[in-house]
Parts: C-alpha cells; sequence; structure tokens
C-alpha cells in the first residue's frame, strides 16, 4: 500500500522546494555585470539541484537520490557511446515516455546523460557559468538556445515534475527560464566564486 | 484506460483495455496466469522481472517489467521464459544452465536466460573477439542481481554456450 | 594483551523473492487451508495451530491444512518467520474469499527477519615467547529488534563460536540479546558466529602482528586439535583438519607471493594488501530431525518423500544422490517441504527437548511411538547431514530387506548359503548390483522380484540427532534391523505401509544439551584487493577459499554454496548496511537501490579459487558447510584492507566512502 510511504516521500520533498526570484527582484543592483552574476546566482538553485547535477555528471555514471540519499546509480549504468547507456541497459528500457509513479520511476523520451563536457559535478557555480557560456562546451549553444533548452526542452522540464519521491526544481522552468533570459540579456556575466 | 494488443512468445493475445497504472509485470503474473517471470523488487534493481522484447528490426533488448506500464508495450512482440523451450526440447542456454548447476534457487533465473538470450542474439549479429568475450558477457549480465550463486556458474554457463558455437558468435 | 571493541551492522538476508501466502477459510467446514514458503514446515504448522487454538468462535478453524512449496531463497530468513502468522489471520478476517498476502520489496526490507547487529568487546593474552593464546574474554550485546524470535539461540551460538578454531585455556564469554525499538532480528547464515569470528579473526591478526609472527603460523600454534576440548568442555565428534586446511592456504601462491604483488604496484596509484582467515562452523542444532518417505515401483522408479526445504540448497539433489548410494538409481520424484505423509509412523511428542532431564526422556521413550522431536527447520547448514538422513535410512532398509533377498532370489541362493549374508560385499556399477562371480542384477528387474516375493518395496523413517544419532532395533521379519534411527514403517510389495514397533532405542543422552557444538566444519579464504587510492574504490583481485565438509552428496552444489557464500560475505564486508530506527529499513523506504547486495562486477568472477579437501575416509559422514564458506571471507578481506592501508577497521560495513576517508 503505498498511502503513507507516499506521504512521507512528497513530505521531504516539500522542504527542498521554494520559489525562483523573477528577474526584477534584482532591479536594485546598479552595476550590470553584478546583476547579470547575482541573476545567475538565482539560477544556480536549479542548476545545482539534484535533479539537474544526476544526469550531469564529470565521469561516467549517473546519480540518483538527494540529500544524505544521494548516491551513484543503482543499478551501476554508464554513458555508454551515445550517452544512452551501454548495450545490455540503454536508459530507455526502465526509463520510459512518462513517469510510472507505481514503480516510482521517473521518464521522459529523451533519458540520457549530458555529454562529458557539460558534467557540472564538483564545479562552483562560477565554474559552470564559464562552461555554460562556452560554445565549446555547450554543445555550441548561442543565448537564444540557453533561453530554450533551460526555458523550453521538456526533458529538463522534467525536473520540475519528477515524480514520486523527488524534490522538484525550486520554482517553475518558465521562471527558470526567464532567470536565463535576463542573464543573458544582461550580457551574461559569471560570478566570481 | 489504454488498448494493449501484445504478441507474446509467437502468439497474438485477444487485446484489451488496461489501466495506464498497471505494471507489465502484475499483467503476465496476475492477468495472464504467466508466472514464469518473477519480481524480486519493483525498482528495477534486480531484474529478475526482465523479459525480451523484439523490435522490428530483428533487434531485441531485454527489458524490466516491474516500472514499465502494460500500456506501453502496445504493438508490440515480447518473449517471457515460458516461451524458450519448443515441444519439451530445452534452449542450448537452458541446458547449460542445467549441466553447470548455474542456479540455485531459480528465482532470478528467468532474468538470466532472457539477457543470456538476447546476449547471444546479438553476439551472432556483431561477434566480439575471444579475448572480450568475458568482459562482454559481464557486462551485459551485471545488471542482474543473484543472491544465492555468486553468478560465477552463471557466467560460465553462458561462456561455454558461445565457445561451443565460436563461428556463429566469435569474431 | 590486546583489548578491543568490535560493531557489526544489522544486514538483511535478502532473498530474491519475497515473503507471500495464500488461504482460503472455508467457515462452512471451518476449514483453514494455507499455502507457504517457509524453512520450517512444522514449525509453521504448530504456531499457526497455537495462534487459533484458543480462539473464540468464528475464529477458530476445525482443520487447517498447510502445503508448503519450493522458495526462492531462505538464508534463516524465512525460519521462524512470523509472516505465516498473517497470513492465516488474513485468512481468518476474509472468511470465503482466496487471499493473497504478499510483501513488495519495500515491505519485506521493512518487516522481514534481519542479522542480530553486534556490539563486542574482546581481550585476548598472548605469551610473546610461545606465541600462545593465554586466555581470551569477551562481552557481546546483540540488538535482537521488537520480537525475541531467535534472539536467545543466536547470541548462545555467538557465544559458543567466539574461540574459534582455537585452543585457549582460560575463557570468559558473555552474551546478551536485548529487546529494542528496531527491526527483529533472528536467524541469518552464520547465526552469530560471523559477527564473532570476524571480531576474533581481525583481533587474531592484530595479535600476530604484534609479536610478530606470521598469521598463519600463529594460527598453527593456537589451533584446537582433535581431541581437544571446545569451549564448553566438549570435543568435536567429527574429523578436526584445521591443520591441513591452515596448511593449504599457507601454500597458496595468493599467500606466498603477498610481498612482491605488493610492491609490484606500489608506485601506482594502488594499494595492495593480502588476507587470510580462518574459522569453525557448527553445524546442527543439537535438536535435528530427519523424516523420510522412500518408495520403490514394480518397474524400479524410486520416489522420495522429506521434511526438509528446498530454497536453493539442493535438498531434492542431495536426497537422490544419497538414496541412490544404496538403491542405486536416481530418483524419478523427489518431493520436499512435506510434513504430512508420515502418519503411519504415528509420532508423538512431548516435552521440552532441549531441557527434560534423563529420567523423564527414558520414561518416555517407553512409548514406541515417541520421539523426542517430530519435524525441525531446515537451518543450521543441516540439510546434507540430516536432511538426507532418515531417507538415505529408509533407503537402506529396502535395499536390506527387500532388494537383496530379490537379488538372492534371482541368483538362486538360498538363506542357507553364507554368501546371503554378504550384503555389505554387494555394491552398484551403472545401475546394477555388482557381486563378484555373480551375473549384475538390473534395478528394474530387482524391483519387480521384489515385488513378487513380497519383500519391502518401500519404507519410511524417523531420526534425531543430539549431537549423536538416536539408535533403535525393529524386527523386520526374522531379521533384526539396526539403525540409527527412532521410527520406521515399512511396505511389502503393493501392500500398505505399517509401523514397526521399535524393540529398543537409544537416544542421545540429555547431558547433551550442555555441548555447545560436538559437529563442525572449517574454512579458509584468502584475498588479495587492490584499493585505489584517489577514490578507496576497493577491487578483489584473487580470492582463495579451502574447506571440508565429509562426504560431499553433490559436489557441484557444494561448490555453488561456496561460491554464493562467498558473494554474500563480499556484501556483508564491504557493501551491506541497514541504518537503525527511523533511518533505517522501518520506515518502508529501502530497496535495492540503497541496500547494496554484491553484483557480479564487485566479485573476482575469473579469480576465485574453491578448494574442497576429499573427505578424510571414504565412509566420512556428509558434513554441513553452507554457512561456514561465507564466514572467512570476512575478516579476510578486513585484515587484507589493513595489510593494504595501515588501518584495522573495528566495524562493518568497510565501504568505499569509509576507505577513501582514511586514506586520504
Amino acid at each position: 500500500m503505498l498511502g503513507t510511504s507516499q506521504l512521507t516521500g512528497y513530505a521531504a520533498s516539500q522542504t527542498l522546494s521554494n520559489n525562483l526570484a523573477s528577474p526584477d527582484s534584482f532591479a536594485d543592483i546598479a552595476d550590470q555585470d553584478a546583476r547579470s552574476a547575482a541573476i545567475f546566482t538565482e539560477l544556480g538553485k536549479v542548476l545545482t539541484h539534484p535533479r539537474c547535477m544526476n544526469c550531469h555528471p564529470a565521469g561516467d555514471r549517473p546519480r540518483q537520490g538527494e540529500g544524505a540519499w544521494r548516491r551513484l546509480h543503482q543499478p551501476p549504468v554508464a554513458r555508454g557511446a551515445d550517452g544512452h547507456g551501454l548495450e545490455a541497459m540503454r536508459c530507455s528500457i526502465c526509463h520510459g515516455y512518462a513517469n510510472f509513479e507505481p514503480g516510482r520511476m521517473p521518464g521522459h523520451p529523451e533519458w540520457h546523460l549530458a555529454p562529458r563536457e557539460m558534467g557540472w559535478e564538483g564545479k562552483t557555480l562560477a565554474e559552470i557559468c564559464e562552461q555554460l557560456r562556452d560554445p565549446a562546451r555547450n554543445g555550441g549553444r548561442k543565448g537564444e538556445d540557453l533561453i530554450h533548452h533551460i526555458g523550453e526542452d521538456t526533458l529538463v522540464g522534467w525536473a520540475w515534475h519528477p515524480g514520486f519521491g523527488r524534490s522538484p526544481v525550486p520554482g517553475t522552468q518558465q521562471q527558470a527560464g526567464a532567470l536565463v533570459a535576463a542573464w543573458v540579456k544582461t550580457g551574461a556575466a559569471c560570478p566570481a566564486k | 484506460m489504454t488498448r494493449l494488443a501484445i504478441t507474446i512468445n509467437g502468439r497474438a493475445i485477444e487485446p484489451l483495455e488496461v489501466r495506464d497504472d498497471l505494471s507489465m509485470n502484475d499483467f503476465l503474473r496476475e492477468y495472464l496466469g504467466m508466472t514464469g517471470t518473477k519480481f524480486g523488487c519493483g525498482a528495477a534493481q534486480c531484474l529478475s522481472c526482465a523479459i525480451i522484447v523484439d523490435n522490428p528490426d530483428g533487434t531485441s533488448y531485454a527489458s524490466p517489467t516491474c516500472v514499465v506500464p502494460a500500456a506501453s508495450f502496445d504493438g508490440k512482440a515480447i518473449r517471457t521464459i515460458e516461451g524458450h523451450a519448443k515441444n519439451g526440447e530445452l534452449t542450448a542456454l537452458q541446458k547449460a544452465f542445467i549441466d553447470h548447476f548455474a542456479f540455485q534457487c531459480g528465482y532470478c533465473t528467468a532474468g538470466f536466460l532472457n539477457e543470456a538470450q538476447v546476449l547471444l542474439e546479438r553476439l551472432a549479429k556483431k561477434p566480439v573477439a575471444r579475448a572480450a568475450l568475458e568482459e562482454t558477457i559481464a557486462e551485459a549480465l551485471d545488471g542482474q542481481i543473484c543472491r544465492c550463486t555468486g553468478y560465477i556458474k552463471y557466467h560460465q554457463a553462458v561462456r561455454d554456450v558461445i565457445l561451443a558455437d565460436p563461428q556463429r558468435y566469435l569474431a | 594483551m590486546l583489548d578491543r571493541n568490535f560493531e557489526t551492522q544489522s544486514v538483511d538476508p535478502m532473498f530474491l523473492e519475497p515473503e507471500c501466502g495464500l488461504g482460503w477459510y472455508d467457515r462452512k467446514d471451518a476449514k483453514l487451508e494455507l499455502v507457504l514458503g517457509v524453512q520450517s514446515p512444522y514449525e509453521a504448522t504448530e504456531s499457526i495451530a497455537y495462534l487459533l487454538g484458543n480462539a473464540r468462535a468464528p475464529f477458530k478453524p476445525a482443520h487447517i491444512n498447510t502445503q508448503f512449496t519450493y522458495v526462492g531463497g531462505g538464508f534463516g530468513g524465512r525460519d521462524h518467520t512470523p509472516f505465516v502468522l498473517y497470513v492465516a489471520l488474513a485468512a481468518m478476517f476474509f472468511p470465503g474469499k482466496p487471499v493473497r498476502l504478499a510483501h513488495d520489496r519495500y515491505q519485506q526490507f521493512q518487516g522481514g527477519i534481519k542479522r542480530h547487529p553486534f556490539k563486542i568487546r574482546s581481550q585476548i593474552g598472548v605469551d610473546r615467547v610461545t606465541g600462545k593464546i593465554t586466555a581470551f574474554a569477551a562481552d557481546h550485546v546483540l540488538d535482537g529488534g521488537g520480537l525475541q524470535n531467535f534472539s536467545p539461540n543466536v547470541a548462545t551460538v555467538a557465544a559458543t563460536a567466539a574461540i574459534g578454531i582455537y585452543d585457549v585455556p582460560k575463557v570468559d564469554v558473555t552474551t546478551v540479546a536485548l529487546h529494542s525499538r528496531g527491526v527483529t532480528a533472528g536467524s541469518m547464515r552464520g547465526y552469530g558466529t560471523i559477527q564473532t569470528m570476524t571480531a576474533l579473526e581481525v583481533l587474531i591478526d592484530e595479535a600476530a602482528a604484534a609479536l610478530p609472527l606470521n598469521p598463519i603460523e600463529f594460527r598453527r600454534r593456537n589451533a584446537l586439535k582433535q581431541n581437544g576440548r571446545t569451549m564448553t568442555g566438549n570435543p568435536y565428534v567429527v574429523s578436526v583438519r584445521t591443520p591441513e586446511i591452515l596448511d593449504k592456504l599457507e601454500m597458496h601462491p595468493i599467500w606466498r607471493q603477498r610481498a612482491e604483488e605488493k610492491a609490484r604496484l606500489k608506485s601506482s596509484g594502488t594499494l595492495v594488501g593480502t588476507g587470510v582467515a580462518c574459522v569453525t562452523k557448527d553445524y546442527g542444532t543439537g535438536a535435528d530431525t530427519s523424516l523420510g518417505r522412500v518408495e520403490l515401483s514394480p518397474d524400479g522408479k524410486i520416489s522420495i518423500i522429506c521434511d526438509h526445504v528446498e530454497m536453493g540448497n539442493g535438498i531434492g539433489t542431495a536426497l537422490a544422490n544419497r538414496v541412490a548410494l544404496h538403491l542405486g538409481g536416481v530418483a524419478d520424484e523427489v518431493s520436499v517441504a512435506r510434513v504430512d505423509t508420515f502418519q503411519p509412523l504415528g509420532l508423538v511428542t512431548s516435552g521440552d527437548v532441549r531441557a527434560m532431564d534423563e529420567k523423564t526422556q527414558d520414561n518416555l521413550a517407553k512409548n514406541p511411538r515417541w520421539v523426542p522431536e517430530i519435524s525441525t527447520a531446515t537451518s543450521a547448514s543441516i540439510g546434507a547431514h540430516v536432511g538426507t538422513h532418515a531417507a538415505a535410512e529408509a533407503a537402506r532398509v529396502i535395499f536390506q530387506h527387500g532388494l537383496w533377498p530379490a537379488a538372492l532370489a534371482l541368483w538362486h541362493i538360498p538363506p542357507t548359503d553364507p554368501r546371503a549374508k554378504d550384503s555389505a560385499k554387494a555394491s552398484w556399477k551403472g545401475g546394477q548390483l555388482t557381486v563378484a562371480g555373480l551375473p549384475p542384477l538390473d534395478l528394474p528387474a530387482l524391483a519387480a522380484a521384489a515385488y513378487a516375493h513380497n519383500l519391502v518395496t518401500g519404507a519410511i523413517a524417523h531420526s534425531f540427532c543430539r549431537w549423536a544419532w538416536a539408535r533403535a532395533r525393529f524386527q523386520v521379519g526374522n531379521e533384526q534391523h539396526r539403525a540409527e534411527i527412532d521410527a520406521l514403517a515399512i511396505r511389502k510389495g503393493g501392500g500398505a505401509f505399517a509401523a514397526l514397533k521399535r524393540t529398543s532405542v537409544w537416544f542421545p543422552p540429555t547431558d547433551n544439551n550442555r555441548i555447545g557444538t560436538a559437529f563442525a566444519s572449517t574454512c579458509g579464504t584468502l584475498v588479495r584487493v587492490e584499493i585505489e587510492r584517489a577514490s578507496g574504490a576497493i577491487r578483489i583481485a584473487k580470492a582463495y577459499s579451502v574447506f571440508e565438509c565429509g562426504q560431499p552428496l553433490v559436489p557441484e552444489v557444494v561448490l555453488g554454496q561456496a561460491q554464493g557464500g562467498f558473494a554474500m560475505g563480499v556484501g556483508y564486508a564491504l557493501l551491506e548496511n541497514l541504518p537503525p530506527l527511523e533511518g533505517g529499513p522501518g520506515n518502508g523506504q529501502w530497496n535495492l537501490g540503497q541496500y547494496l547486495v554484491a553484483r557480479g562486477s564487485d566479485l573476482p568472477l575469473h579469480d576465485l579459487e574453491i578448494e574442497m579437501l576429499p573427505p578424510l575416509t571414504p565412509d566420512e559422514p556428509p558434513k554441513g558447510m553452507a554457512e561456514v564458506v561465507m564466514i572467512p571471507v570476512v575478516p579476510a578481506l578486513l585484515n587484507a584492507i589493513f595489510d593494504a592501508t595501515g588501518h584495522r577497521f573495528q566495524s562493518l560495513p568497510v565501504t568505499q566512502a569509509t576507505l577513501k576517508g582514511v586514506i586520504a
């Protein structure tokens, strides 16, 4: 019976979730670079959230879970040649087109690992920022593309509706997209650390 | 509710409506009474529940059934453990498992057989070098958990089936 | 003198098939039907009868019919499990409806029996000159969780194993199991001894290093000899082969090459270490029973029925092989987990088998149908020496009073001929009974003759073992049959079974209840580990386990147990951990994503060497070994980790994170 345990899982997710500040709330920072960096720092709540970090690993293995229970993905799966898993353990074998709650299994049609060069694990916010705005490491994306990726891509969007026992990323995808747009518009400056 | 039309072990099952939250494992075991597919963890960790899915392009993969909705198998062709032996004649893998005493309680065995069968069929299309064989088997079977055997004889049985027919499986 | 504390963790048996059961209560005829999967069928039936025996109508059944299945693994977790009581209750509270109670894995982690966590304090004194252990003391505290279950027994057995393979003149051990809010702990492979002997073998290793003395030589100097007195004062009555095991360990390349292997990878980012451990594990509980029913059809087909349980231990194959020694053929049908078809024996039991005094036992034994215990659990590694015993004895009766006289008839040898007494000279070769100078006879011909001459074609036997088998005499025709059984029924030709009255019986003395253990088998393990400095990731590069188990009834099954035991030992040492109380499995959130058992990638699949010593003598009986093969793996790994890192861990598990923390 899922009843009680479902409630417990949900309660855990609620404590981690909170809102994202809107770009307007940074309007009183006069210096554009400082304002831009501050906006990125707010966006950092999204980028460094376990729902994102778990599939942007430094190595070839994803993580799962969060907080004290964050760990290497079990079963032990690896990136494979195309980021979609090894031959006998393709991501899509378990991760279907959508979340399957009775199995507590998250899903999306494009489930896979971000490429190695987009790994954020172990990096500071400043380093992630540099990486994100570097076309050589962000898949050749320009500002518009980044706004689309974070603000509209449905795999990224999954992070706000992750299913049983997983806390969603703060705010909404629209709010995150607005922050990216504002960051790009203010010159895409990076925080000091 | 979603319509589910599926072919199991070569036989088309009469299409029926299934709830969207019904797992494939429950569909096989509870609806169809096909209890050869087991339930070990319900979290895609042990793969005691794995069956074979045959793609239209001739490739196949082993799929868990505990975390996948039955509805998502609509239009698919699958093989379960019940479909391996034909007219009482065991497959080479099944015989090898018996000869090697590869299993003990048998609960994980259907999953192993399905995963290993997929491996054999994959190698028949894309053979590997002998030197890479043990690693290839290890990678293919690492998703299966067994608590009784320590895995060694499972791996030996699969390896011996392959070595018995090197023309087919080895480069 | 060393004074150390050691802690072990709570772990789950993690058999692959979660517990489940079926029930149906028909109110009209007050009949409760159950289908259950347990290691202890008779005990489950008794428990349910006790549960419902004093219930008020409409919750008291008039009949309870229980059927028992094969199970997907047990490891102790299905022995004395409270789960069956809930199946019975569920059926009673939904009369007229078929009920299925099935755990999912979250629930199995939540409600299933666990292994006891131990807190151990040990002191060991060693004479520096002689290298002999002079004294040993230990205090054990076990967390038994919410239900008592087997806690007192686990505590006791753990304590009697506290000095392992060693002979120590002064020993003082206390052992206490505590009730707590935690998950219920009970039987699990090793039964307390894996905890105490892990602590011991780590301590022994440290003592050897402190002297300093070669760790294997140190063990050799202190090993208990064949007739040496164990902690509880008695000698083992089975073979003690520790010196051979230690010699094998010392001669093995893993041990001999340890220094050069360490040096070889010295400048790389990998730490190499080698570890050794040697343990002895008792088998049998001191009150074990065996029931066996063997029948021969007119065309020579053999069927066997037994009360022991198949959980992956291969009891069916072992039964068939042992019976084949007497009847020359492998059974066509083996049915296990049966407690229903032994009625012809008319067994009765009473009293507390472990507490009664000799006078009480003698009085009770006067009833030819009384036995100290009717049917006990498949546990304590008893499948081989106990589980198959009664069936083997039943087969022996069929041979002696069925097939042998049938052979004599076919050979036209009259009973007065001296060769008629030479059944011991006969042997089975390729399914044929052969005696020098006489034409070989195949089983179907012998069976047909046995039926034609109305000879014994079926037997049901019961046996009891309290560190020695009960013995009795039965009159079979005009012959007296003496065997290590305490009840016998036979069938002649196609007739019905009828019990034979035992003309005398010897039960092992009740004083044997004092004995901690009289049966044991020994196993030693070597491991070589490689630890990656940067990450703390550990790889088991090579391992070797050597053990002895008397006569292996099915060598392939024994090998499988050793391989599986190794894997379970690795999990217990390096991977498995259940936190106590709220963060643990009681919260219903635990599954195999958090609870890591050994996968193929955690094991040396191509570098695990298992060696089984041949039996000491051709007629050495089988020994239990399914637990002993798991135990030395754990301290061997800890000792190897010490050799690699210089850090001696005093708690389990030693995970990658823990290793990384101490190497940094």
